[in-house]
């Protein structure tokens, strides 16, 4: 059997290690144009925070490609050829394979702004970007990080460490939309505030505006807001968001909406051949349909269960969970589930101790856990988790004493299966 | 593979297991200076009472675990035996492990920016805690042994 | 912590006491803690019962279980009846004149064949203040070398504190504790070894004082200590280091009292200057924040007080240890002042000078350290040997003193049971127990009190003071140096001492509780030392430097004396002997209530050790040294550190026990500077010993 994974990231990663551990004889061939190691690419910000070597970014040894017996070639996969099961790349080599996964990520993406081609403007995403900054951050005193979601707050980490001033600007109501709410962020940007940084929400940036440096090339010199704020500095961060990088499954019939649509085995609408990770849109786990979820775990479940399938062995994907973790001046805050529900739906358990920066949501609806947050104090979090991926019945009593106190075992809740 | 399992029905929440951890995971090694240490010492296996229930939390070196998948730095992974084993050097404190676990067995040590659990002692005999279990509430067996006798 | 709480079952067998309207009032001599007792007397006159003296200031009538225990363990079988003579293994009854004259004829045949170093005393249990001064005088006539109580308790603590203060006995009494605004004990568990006394500390507690409580084990008196300091074993001195060290950096110690009353600060500080918060955490296992904490609170709390107990003084790191807490002490300028200074039950008030004319003093030919002693009796050098005491127990190496014992010429025994070593003896020779006896009893608030004799004297049981007398007069010696009762002994003593020539028996009984001493002929009694600020030293200081100019040398306890060169991999564990107060000096084996309390010797271990050896509690559990080994039941407590076992000593195989002694399994090992024999911290290993059965 020949496999064969574009990509070289969580997904893959794990995929290949899956389809290692249940069939040692396949021929396992990776693709990914970055030829290195494959490192992480959420440690980008702790490399350019000077917190972790670059050897530290990767995820697995040097000895990893020869140990699990993978073909590695660094490379560009062009094109699909799906009828002859082949893959193109940019040097012309055709590589065939009896089972495809695609695993090539998101990149970032922003609307146009004017500007944008300057010097000292960047995106954070791999680790050659990250590199980019950590060169040029000597020069900067203040940076502008356009985008208040997770990339964005951990980008303005590693500046901050620096010692730049760093200038969050957001265009939502409040700090990291999609996994937090307005009393946690606000405990958040108070932290934030308290560390120097400068947070502007419900703001675009309009242009960025240059100079020409000493080279001849235009340079950042500051930004202009939609509130018609003139910041000056000397470095800008764009970290709106991601696109699934579908380029490579164009013209092969591979069915493609926000990201490339699979099915809950990971299968897209052409048969061998899989996606997984930031590129896929899979089963999404509480509001059906299909998502793009662009996060870690959810890239290597789906990795995984993409292996197993590849294969041989039938395994379905539960759907995407949205999950996340951050750090925030020290204070951790984990969320998962649906956060944030319309007024009048459900029940919401709250208990708030700004003081202690503490903070702690969950969020029930049809008697099951389907959401929560928690600032402060975490430990546990994963048992409030496990149980939103169960959708068992929970005992209020119970979630209103884990409000306070230290979340231990979900064990304590009547273990019912959905319907009962 | 030995793991340590727990059996609530033996248990009656002395906490032994607890103080057994935190002596052996200090950095005195001692009973009583542990919970002078700066930062105190956390136990990799934690008790909880609700009501007339009883549950230690402790790493299960899950055959799929989701600490692995979670983790973001390769820090966690499994070892050849089977475990799963967390390499204190890679990781960065993100707190992904301690998001996923649903044993809550991961624990977060804030100071260090790192988190912990449950390493079967393996520098010991028995781990301090099985040994401090005087109830029999915990074992340390393969998952065969702990099938055939329960 | 369920396992550490003792048995407390008291007098099961206990007869109705017969009514006694007359109790008679003692003061205990067993640990020196000079507690107040009433002794309840049947109509033969003998002992049925022992109380607390309610009227004695000191210990306001608590005592502990050892001299309850009396009323047993005297009319025991193991008592000495009558002197008796060993013919061809078996002891024979014979009569006083006959013993005497038997061994008057030895020892002068021993003075002339091979002189006056061939015969030497070991009497540690010479009894009271009557037989101590003729045990005195007679010494000084026949040139006799006495070895005491102290290389196996306190020789280190003594010649330590005497180097730096210029006396080696306690410079505060301990009821001072209660005006002093911290209590530093260090390797003490006096809540056991001195539990009648130990109401002060909980007292003094009550009005805050901080308990401060540094040691290995969590102990009865650790349990009630504001602060427990878990400490490594042998490692106190490197904390002691550390506290000097941030104390000097940060200028918390009394500067007028270091420049105007000692000497050697700099080489002091220069010696500790290695000593970081950090090194010292490593080494002693206590976070440098708590060594922080506790210098602080030592500097800030004043006036403090310290009392050290055998947990550093009978170690083979001894004098490091000791010289860095009381030098401690000194810089704090703890010293001569009331509520500040050191507690010990060394109650030294120096000795009666010129008691005998110079012409009749007799020097000995040969002097030994403790340690040689071993060896001297092994060679032959040694041909006779007065034993009022019991070696073959509580000292170290027990198997080798006992064949030690066994080879020489003539052995005497003057004891009151038949022990382990008056089996080994020629002669043994019944002795009258304390309170049998009158005389002087110092105790550990630096007080003499005066006891009258309580009970009857037992069989044919004579004092030590008629002993030597008597003997004296045997060997053809002058007797008229000696007193003839022990009032007598007092008047010959005050007035040959400077120190205690105010004290006579008279006042010593008009005052409750006593009279401190010293105290001159004009009658001005001093219950703390150096309050004038002068020193007995020759500087007139406080020296806190050795005489070599190294103030203190850490020594480490795996390469102390008796651990040096063993293999670690051999010997992983640490073995210790600690003292309950039950099982406190070898008499305490003879009593069925004791036996009650704590039934079988037994070793304490931590369960993580346990389950590395695979013992459970109760157990058998062979202990092996360097010098042997032995069989102990388990008892496994958290409340000893991991790799250390601790068990109880002075168990013989000659007592209701047979138990080899615990002392069997250390080896003739001295602290190098203070000259203590070891008794803890020596390396050891263990194994679950299968099939034996309880």
């Amino acid at each position: 059997m020949r496999y064969l994974i574009i990509g070289n990231s969580a997904a893959g990663i794990f995929a290949a290690e899956t389809i290692r551990g249940l069939d040692s004889n396949g021929k396992i061939t990776m693709i990914s144009k970055e030829d290195c190691l494959p490192y992480s690419r959420c440690l980008t910000s702790y490399f350019l925070g000077k917190e972790i070597s670059e050897e530290g970014m990767n995820i697995r040894n040097k000895d990893f490609y020869t140990q699990t017996g993978i073909d590695f070639r660094g490379g560009n996969a062009e094109r699909v050829d799906s009828d002859y099961k082949c893959v193109w790349l940019d040097s012309g080599e055709k590589v065939g394979y009896d089972k495809l996964l695609i695993a090539t990520g998101a990149s970032p993406f922003s609307p146009p702004l004017e500007g944008s081609d300057m010097k000292g403007v960047f995106q954070l995403r791999t680790s050659a970007d990250a590199k980019a900054m950590a060169e040029f951050a000597p020069k900067v005193k203040t940076a502008v990080v356009m985008g208040a979601g997770l990339v964005g707050l951990k980008g303005a980490h590693g500046l901050h460490e620096l010692g730049i001033k760093v200038i969050v600007v957001g265009s939502a109501p409040y700090l990291m939309r999609y996994s937090t709410d307005p009393e946690s962020s606000e405990i958040l940007i108070r932290l934030l505030e308290n560390d120097g940084y400068r947070i502007l929400l419900n703001t675009k940036a309009e242009r960025i505006l240059g100079e020409r440096n000493s080279e001849g090339r235009m340079a950042v010199s500051g930004v202009v807001l939609n509130s018609g704020e003139h910041i000056p500095c000397q470095m800008v961060l764009k970290a709106i968001g991601v696109r699934p990088n579908v380029q490579l499954v164009e013209g092969s019939g591979v069915f493609v909406n926000k990201g490339i649509v699979v099915d809950e085995e990971m299968e897209t609408h052409v048969k061998d051949i899989y996606a997984a990770g930031d590129v896929a849109e899979a089963d999404d786990f509480l509001q059906g349909g299909k998502s793009v979820s662009a996060l870690w775990p959810t890239a290597t479940e789906q990795g995984i269960i993409a292996g197993y399938n590849m294969a041989g062995v039938k395994r379905s994907y539960p759907g995407a969970l949205a999950l996340n973790s951050a750090v925030i001046c020290g204070v951790g805050l984990i969320s998962a589930g649906i956060m944030n529900l319309p007024p009048g739906e459900g029940i919401v358990l709250k208990a708030v101790e700004p003081k202690r920066n503490f903070y702690r949501k969950f969020v029930i609806k049809d008697g099951r856990l389907i959401g929560m947050i928690m600032v402060g104090k975490i430990e546990g979090a994963g048992i409030l988790s496990g149980l939103i991926r169960k959708k068992a019945k929970v005992d209020l009593n119970y979630l209103n004493y884990l409000l306070t106190n230290p979340v231990k075992y979900q064990g304590y809740f009547p273990v019912g299966k959905g319907g009962e | 593979m030995q793991k340590i399992y727990y059996q609530a029905k033996h248990c009656d929440g002395c906490l032994a297991c607890e103080v057994a951890c935190i002596e052996k995971k200090s950095l005195t090694k001692s009973l009583f200076m542990a919970k002078m240490e700066q930062p105190v010492p956390k136990a990799r296996i934690s008790f909880e009472k609700f009501g007339n229930h009883y549950w230690a939390s402790i790493c299960q070196n899950c055959v799929e675990a989701m600490c692995v998948g979670a983790c973001m730095t390769g820090a966690m992974q499994y070892s050849e035996t089977g475990e799963v084993v967390h390499n204190l050097e890679q990781c960065v404190g993100c707190w992904m492990c301690v998001m996923v676990c649903p044993f809550g067995a991961v624990v977060p040590l804030e100071d260090a920016k790192k988190v912990s659990k449950c390493d079967l002692c393996k520098d010991e005999k028995t781990p301090p805690c099985v040994v401090a279990c005087t109830r029999k509430a915990l074992c340390y067996c393969t998952p065969e042994d702990y099938e055939n006798e329960g | 912590m369920g396992f550490y709480v003792r048995p407390k079952s008291l007098g099961l067998n206990s007869k109705p006491l017969e009514p006694d309207d007359n109790l008679r009032t003692s003061i205990c001599c067993l640990c020196n803690g000079g507690c107040g007792l009433k002794v309840s007397l049947d109509h033969e006159g003998k002992v049925q019962a022992v109380f607390g003296d309610l009227d004695n200031p000191y210990n306001k009538g608590k005592i502990c279980a050892k001299p309850m225990e009396i009323a047993q363990t005297l009319y025991g079988p193991y008592r000495v009846e009558y002197p008796m003579k060993k013919v061809d293994g078996k002891f024979e009854r014979i009569t006083w004149d006959e013993a005497l004259k038997l061994i008057a004829q030895k020892y002068n045949h021993y003075i002339q064949e091979s002189g006056t170093g061939s015969i030497v005393g070991i009497t540690s249990k010479i009894g009271g203040s009557y037989s101590k001064l003729a045990h005195v005088i007679f010494s000084k006539l026949t040139g006799m070398v006495n070895y005491g109580t102290g290389p196996i308790c306190m020789e280190s603590e003594f010649n330590v504190r005497k180097e730096i203060f210029g006396n080696g006995s306690s410079s505060g009494p301990l009821s001072d504790v209660v005006k002093s605004k911290i209590l530093l004990i260090v390797g003490n568990n006096c809540a056991q070894t001195k539990a009648g006394q130990f109401h002060w500390i909980l007292e003094a507690k009550r009005q805050g004082t901080k308990i401060v409580v540094i040691d290995t084990r969590f102990t009865e008196t650790a349990q009630v200590a504001d602060r427990f300091i878990q400490i490594r074993p042998g490692t106190d001195g490197a904390l002691g280091m550390a506290l000097l060290k941030f104390i000097i950096e940060n200028d918390l110690y009394d500067q007028s009292f270091v420049t105007e009353h000692t000497n050697g600060f700099e080489q002091l500080a220069q010696a500790v200057e290695s000593f970081s918060l950090e090194r010292a955490a490593d080494i002693t296992g206590v976070p440098s924040n708590v060594i922080q904490e506790l210098a602080r609170d030592l500097a800030s709390r004043q006036p403090g007080m310290l009392f050290e107990g055998r947990g550093i003084v009978c170690v083979n790191n001894a004098g490091a240890s000791i010289r860095a807490f009381e030098d401690l002490m000194s810089i704090l300028g703890n010293v001569g002042k009331e509520g500040a200074g050191i507690i010990s039950h060394i109650n030294n008030y120096g000795s009666a000078k010129d008691l005998i004319p110079k012409k009749d003093v007799v020097k000995s030919d040969r002097k030994r350290s403790a340690e040689a002693l071993y060896q001297a009796m092994e060679e032959g050098e040694i041909k006779m040997l007065f034993i009022a005491g019991n070696p073959c127990v509580n000292w170290p190496d027990s198997r080798r003193m006992t064949k030690a014992i066994q080879g020489l010429d003539f052995v005497v025994s003057h004891t009151l049971f038949l022990d382990d070593s008056a089996m080994q003896a020629d002669i043994v020779l019944p002795a009258t127990h304390w309170l049998e006896e009158a005389g002087v009893q110092a105790s550990v608030h630096r007080v003499l009190q005066w006891k009258d004799q309580a009970a009857a004297t037992y069989a044919e049981a004579r004092s030590g003071g008629d002993l030597f007398r008597q003997l004296a007069k045997h060997m053809g010696l002058e007797t008229s140096y000696f007193p003839d009762s022990p009032q007598k002994a007092w008047e010959l003593e005050r007035t040959h001492n400077k120190s205690i020539e105010g004290i006579t028996v008279e006042r010593m009984r008009k005052t409750p509780g006593g009279v401190h001493f010293p105290c001159s002929e004009d009658g001005q009694e001093a219950e703390r030392l150096y309050e004038s600020g002068v020193f007995p030293t020759t500087s007139g200081k406080v020296e806190l430097a050795r005489a070599n100019d190294i103030a203190i040398e850490y020594i480490e306890v795996f390469d102390s004396p008796g651990n040096q060169g063993v293999s670690r991999e051999k010997y992983p564990y640490l073995l210790s002997t600690n003292k309950v107060a039950s099982h406190y000096h070898t008499i305490c084996q003879y009593s069925n209530w004791a036996r009650e309390m704590e039934k079988q010797p037994y070793v304490e271990i931590h369960p993580q050790t346990a389950a590395e050896l695979g013992v459970i509690d109760g157990e058998q559990v062979r202990l092996e040294t360097v010098t042997g080994s032995l069989v102990l039941s388990a008892r496994i407590t958290l409340s000893v550190p991991r790799g250390y076992f601790s068990t109880q000593p002075y168990f013989g195989l000659h007592s209701p026990y047979g138990q080899t002694p615990a002392n069997s399994l250390f080896p003739v090992a001295v602290d190098p500077v203070g000259g203590n024999f070891a008794n803890k911290n020596i390396m050891c290993t263990a194994k679950a010993e299968r099939g034996q059965g309880q």
